[in-house]
């Protein structure tokens, strides 16, 4: 397939679904910016394992004396900093004063430490150079068009044309309802594919599985 | 049956219930497209134990401590290294690894899934950074693109939810929305009653509200610490 070929039976598709095959009520631009919009929305609100096709990291060389480095220009959350290979303590802006004042909490080269703040990490340790800052982050979904396919999997065709279908439904009282109800169908799907990576369990273990019991007692070192 | 035979009886089946013809409403295409939508929101709402047939296994040796991904990958369910369970862990929470409670190694490895600057990768803690242990993935793959040549790799029991399924976005094209609304609550119920086997409860060869379970619930079975 050629690059924006499934972007293009997305829309097609979506087409379909609003009744609009004909470009009569919505033009492509309409389409593509309520599908983007969906893809924004979904990656805000669903867990990070199923989004694993935006899992990214970015590398930067660490300057001697510099503590901001820049945070990625398509950063939708940030997960992991790892100084010079060693994971930094992620702190709140306005706790950083303890990291700061207490010997307890301390930043030091070996024991990392930053807030996110302004657009960049902000290291609270002193930076002697060398070696490399790796941000391990959730990328915005790439804004498809038709010339660019999605990056989030084909499983999320069905609830972005959803979720896009809705936003446009949004505009008629005639279709108010309708929309509605496509929003509480999205809202369970979220919730049950969110439910998969909640809790600490493994993912669709039978609770009396004797993996996850055998799980639980190395958990709790009994075994 | 020949291959391609289930897509096409498929499509045949919700076309003989929204009642046209391939030349009137929507075509085999489209038809198509929906079963395939219906495969993933199945693959979605199931339990893993209830659509084996998505389900495989990959194995290899770990390169540098890191596996890759199938093409088709899903989700995973289970990862084994040199043999043993491996733990999945929260990237964001990999300062936490090497403690007392998780120390990784190769008795009690870890693992967790992320961009290792090349692909995403699964990414295995043990104590050697570099490990070169056999692993194994167990995984939910990616359902089929159904066409003419390709049918689904779920069981046939689940054919009449596929058909529920493409059935409803016939029903919702035409804005027929109350008959959309009760499919949707038909398919929602059935997969709920499949799920339902999987839950902690009654046994898993019964059906919640079955009137066996009664008799199981107050002597063998029950849910665990219950009442037995």
């Amino acid at each position: 397939m050629a690059a924006g070929d499934i972007s293009d039976a997305l829309v097609s598709s979506f087409r379909l679904r609003i009744g609009d095959p004909g470009s009569l009520l919505f033009t492509d631009a309409q389409c593509f910016a309520a599908l983007n919009l969906a893809y924004l929305q979904l990656a805000k609100e669903l867990a990070d394992p199923p989004l694993y096709a935006l899992f990214a990291v970015q590398t930067t060389a660490l300057g001697a004396g510099i503590v901001a480095y820049a945070l990625p220009t398509d950063l939708l959350r940030e997960r992991l900093v790892e100084y010079k290979g060693i994971p930094a303590r992620r702190w709140p802006l306005d706790q950083s004063g303890l990291v700061e004042s207490s010997s307890l909490a301390a930043a030091t080269e070996a024991d990392p430490a930053y807030f996110i703040w302004g657009g960049n990490v902000n290291l609270l340790n002193a930076c002697t150079g060398g070696g490399n800052l790796v941000v391990s982050y959730l990328k915005r979904p790439t804004t498809i068009t038709t010339n660019v396919d999605p990056e989030m999997g084909r499983e999320f065709d069905e609830m972005v044309e959803m979720y896009a279908q809705q936003t446009l439904r949004q505009s008629s009282p005639i279709t108010q309802a309708h929309a509605r109800a496509i929003v509480a169908r999205l809202q369970t799907l979220t919730g049950i594919i969110n439910q998969r990576y909640q809790g600490g369990a493994s993912f669709d273990d039978d609770p009396r599985d004797p993996r996850r019991l055998a799980d639980v007692s190395r958990s709790q070192g009994t075994r | 049956m020949a291959v391609g035979d289930v897509t096409a009886a498929l499509v045949a089946e919700v076309r003989k219930r929204i009642g046209t013809s391939a030349t009137l409403g929507f075509s085999d295409d489209l038809l198509r497209l929906w079963l395939t939508r219906g495969q993933y929101d199945l693959i979605w709402r199931l339990h893993t134990g209830a659509i084996l047939e998505q389900t495989t296994t990959v194995s290899g040796v770990l390169t540098a401590s890191k596996f890759p991904l199938p093409a088709n990958f899903l989700r995973e369910a289970y990862v084994k290294v040199g043999g043993k369970r491996a733990r999945r862990w929260n990237v964001s929470e990999r300062r936490n690894l090497g403690g007392s409670l998780a120390s990784p190694s190769a008795s009690d490895p870890f693992y967790y899934l992320w961009h290792d600057g090349s692909s995403v990768k699964g990414i295995v803690q043990v104590a050697d950074a570099a490990s070169t242990l056999p692993y194994d993935l167990f995984y939910v793959m990616r359902p089929l693109t159904l066409s003419a040549s390709v049918d689904p790799l779920l069981g046939r029991e689940y054919d009449d939810l596929l058909v529920y399924f493409a059935l409803a976005s016939c029903r919702e094209q035409r804005e027929e929305y109350e008959e959309e609304v009760a499919l949707r609550a038909q398919y929602a119920w059935s997969i709920n009653l499949v799920n339902s086997r999987f839950m902690p409860g009654p046994l898993t060869e019964s059906v919640s509200g079955d009137p066996v379970d009664r008799t199981v619930q107050g002597t063998r079975g029950g849910r665990p610490g219950g009442r037995r």
